[in-house]
């Protein structure tokens, strides 16, 4: 199975891991390239020490009646064995034949001359040694004595030096990775930050802000700002467009329809055939609720418009409740209804919110409230202030709740199933809905005991 | 009889199979048949005993068997790798020092002990365990306390001003046979040209050669000699409390101190136990117990910072330029030459 992994890291954390393994590749390299040039020197060191011993153990060859006799020098062994305790061999041949020294040592295949004496490395007794060797004449009696000389020194001076720079560049080398790794957290927190606040801009831009995002942005960005600008500019004004469209079309769809109606009513006084007359009210039904529609469309519009710019005022919401109430008395008679109000608000109390759109959640949920209430029942409207809220809570018999649904209770054009036979588009609640988040208030809708739907809005002192 | 009765003393028996002689031998320990430590030392049991039984004592579960042999035929031992040892001491510090460089010592841990000398270790293999500082022995009744001379320097004028005195009575360690002799000439010989000097006069005077340091110390007792060069301190200070005519004298333009060392051989059956023995030696017990019951000094002995003439040979890889062939045989022709005349 070919399964893709799909990790999501941020740009900061991208930016972290990369620049992180760049410091680490660095570190790695330094660590690497500088114990390397540091052994080197050690090398060198033991290097110039052994040549310094060979030469020294030259001085100390001398021809005793005619054969060559060596002084080894004690200083000098003495010197090299001292400074790391290190091991030494030595070997000397005249004439391709053992001299003196150990004559199992191996002889290199590399001599140098005093000058320049030539170095190998060779493993003897399981430590690897580091051998000088040279080549030398010397004249005895006009005779010619090829002298072969070795000296081989053991290691552990070098590798007690090496170990020591390394523990101390180990050291180095972390707090050079470190700090390379706060840098690259500042660095990577510098480069975030112009996108982040980019990214916080247009996260703020939603229904309720439509304004342009700041295009002070880093040059990479300013594309997208400007695109996104545009885009924005270009979907206030399609926003628009369409309400205005919605509205234009409600508002001309009205006039004609109160005609429509008029001259049905008209028709239905004058017709005799029971027939006709039944099809004339089948066709005034049809405009009401045309007639309904079109109003709830140009409510919504209002809301959806009054979201982009709220007009704030202070008023007296004990007033503006009971003027809707009484509004609404008439129709509540036409259907036998009783509406029994009762607030505890005085009416100097004021809120300070856009009028019209309260005004329109009011209206709703009451319309709501009469239009599926049972006739001859009774609408309880309670108002009330407590400590953070005022409450007002609509009660009614609810001609057909069986069951409300809440998940579909505030969507456009939904209704629910028992309310085919009255009149209505769908849009109230989500009116009421939309208009209530505006001004910050809360709205629930739930059934209770006794097929009673209560409503109760809560708008903030 | 001072020792045990289980101790075995075995004088100059030969091991046929090895061609190593054993001097003497004995055992420590409970199981003394079937022993967990074998040490191989030229330190002779009288003087050591004292630290084996302190040793056994502490350890009652290792046995110990220690034998004495003659540094050279230890040397050859080792080297041929033909009998089996846990621990090689030796007085010989050349050629201590020339079997470690050449491969034959393991490298082991021992507890260390801060207050001994770091000169004194070489490569975790070679360690030193005690000082010896190297001296003259004069027949005591032969030479008033004020006459007797300090430095080399006055020796060689004391010689000359009394030849007739000291013809013929004047004995040294034969370096062609002695391996301590050889070590502590060679060690002269670095250190001053008035060595040569005194070894002409002592030639002149037709000096004995001796193989021993004991042998010299009874015929300086028995004023068979009157003088006896380069001998070690602690032999001849022990014999001093018996043999009261023998007097020791530490030079005071140099006095060589030699380390005795120990090493782990690389054929050893019980190196961890060698190396507590080691331990043992160069921890605050052993080294009180060397200083107080053998007559040796310890490592960290106050005499060094005192008296700056007391110089510890150095152990280090120079000692191996006297054990070179020609270098050898260079020195052991000059030495002739000047005291065999």
């Amino acid at each position: 199975m070919n399964k893709k992994f799909n990790i999501n890291l941020s740009i900061k954390n991208r930016l972290l891991i990369q620049l992180g393994f760049v410091a680490f590749v660095i570190s790695a390299c330094l660590f690497m390239i500088t114990r390397l040039v540091l052994s080197q020197a050690v090398t060198a060191t033991q290097d110039s020490l052994l040549t310094a011993s060979i030469q020294s153990l030259m001085d100390k060859i001398y021809v005793v009646e005619n054969t060559i006799s060596v002084d080894l020098p004690y200083d000098t062994f003495s010197l090299l064995g001292s400074v790391g305790e290190d091991m030494i061999f030595y070997r000397i041949d005249e004439n391709g034949v053992f001299l003196t020294g150990y004559d199992d040592f191996p002889m290199p295949k590399k001599f140098g001359n005093i000058q320049e004496p030539a170095f190998t490395n060779m493993e003897y007794l399981g430590e690897t040694l580091r051998i000088v060797a040279i080549e030398n004449i010397v004249f005895a009696m006009d005779k010619q004595h090829k002298l072969r000389i070795i000296i081989a020194q053991s290691q552990n001076f070098q590798k007690s030096v090496a170990n020591k720079i390394s523990a101390n560049l180990f050291l180095i080398t972390l707090f050079f990775f470190l700090t390379a790794i706060l840098f690259a957290f500042l660095t990577a927190n510098l480069t975030i930050r112009p996108i982040a606040r980019f990214a916080q801009d247009v996260k703020m831009r939603g229904p309720q802000n439509l304004r342009k995002v700041s295009e002070d942005v880093p040059t990479e960005l300013k594309p997208l700002a400007q695109s996104l600008n545009e885009f924005i500019s270009r979907f206030r004004s399609t926003l628009r467009q369409t309400e205005t469209f919605i509205a234009e079309a409600a508002h001309h769809i009205r006039t004609p329809l109160s005609v429509v109606r008029s001259e049905s009513e008209l028709a239905l006084r004058k017709s005799k055939t029971p027939g006709n007359r039944a099809r004339l009210r089948t066709i005034i039904k049809a405009v009401d609720q045309t007639n309904r529609s079109a109003s709830q469309l140009l409510d919504h519009a209002m809301v959806l418009y009054r979201a982009e710019r709220p007009e704030a005022e202070a008023f007296s919401i004990q007033q503006a409740v009971a003027e809707i109430i009484n509004q609404f008395r008439p129709a509540a008679d036409l259907k036998d209804l009783d509406i029994i109000f009762s607030s505890d608000v005085k009416s100097i109390e004021t809120v300070y919110l856009d009028r019209t759109l309260f005004d329109t959640s009011v209206r709703n949920l009451l319309d709501n409230a009469l239009k599926y209430s049972l006739a001859e029942s009774v609408v309880t409207i309670d108002f009330t202030k407590t400590e953070t809220d005022f409450k007002l809570i609509i009660k009614n018999h609810y001609s057909s709740a069986i069951f409300l649904d809440q998940k579909q209770l505030f969507k456009k054009f939904r209704r629910g199933e028992q309310t085919k036979e009255i009149v209505g588009s769908g849009l109230g609640l989500s009116i009421v809905m939309e208009a209530v988040n505006i001004i910050g208030a809360s709205i629930d809708v739930r059934k209770m005991k006794g097929d009673i739907v209560c409503a109760t809005l809560l708008v903030p002192c | 009889m001072r020792y045990l009765i289980s101790s075995l003393l075995i004088l100059l028996h030969i091991n046929l199979a090895n061609a190593l002689t054993i001097e003497a031998s004995r055992s420590y320990g409970v199981d003394k048949a079937k022993s967990d430590l074998k040490i191989l030392s030229s330190t002779d049991i009288d003087v050591f005993h004292p630290v084996l039984s302190a040793f056994s004592a502490l350890n009652p579960t290792i046995s110990v068997n220690y034998s004495t042999a003659s540094t050279a035929d230890i040397y050859r031992a080792v080297r041929q790798s033909d009998s089996q040892f846990d621990l090689i001491m030796s007085s010989a510090m050349d050629l201590q020092m020339k079997l470690v460089n050449d491969g034959f010592a393991e490298s082991i841990s021992i507890l260390e002990n801060l207050d001994i000398p770091d000169w004194s270790q070489w490569q975790n293999k070679l360690y030193g365990f005690s000082l010896e500082p190297i001296g003259m022995v004069v027949s005591a009744s032969h030479f008033n306390q004020g006459e007797l001379p300090n430095t080399r320097r006055k020796l060689i004028a004391f010689l000359r001003a009394n030849q007739e005195t000291f013809q013929e009575k004047i004995i040294t360690y034969d370096v062609t046979t002695s391996g301590a002799g050889f070590l502590l000439a060679t060690q002269d010989d670095r250190q001053s040209n008035s060595f040569w000097r005194l070894a002409e006069v002592m030639g002149s005077l037709e000096s004995h050669l001796s193989c021993c340091s004991g042998q010299m110390l009874d015929a300086v007792n028995n004023e068979e000699y009157l003088l006896a060069y380069n001998i070690i301190g602690s032999y001849a200070e022990k014999r001093s409390k018996r043999q009261k005519n023998l007097r020791v004298v530490y030079f005071q333009d140099y006095t060589h101190m030699l380390l005795r060392t120990a090493f782990v051989p690389k054929n050893s059956y019980n190196a961890a136990t060698a190396s507590n023995f080691l331990s043992f030696l160069r921890s605050k017990v052993g080294q009180n117990f060397i200083e107080e019951e053998t007559g040796m000094l310890s490592l960290r002995s106050n005499l060094l910072n005192e008296n700056p003439y007391y110089k510890p040979i150095r152990l280090d890889t120079g000692l191996l330029v006297y054990l070179d062939r020609l270098k050898r045989q260079r020195f052991l022709d000059e030495w002739s030459a000047a005291l065999i005349q």
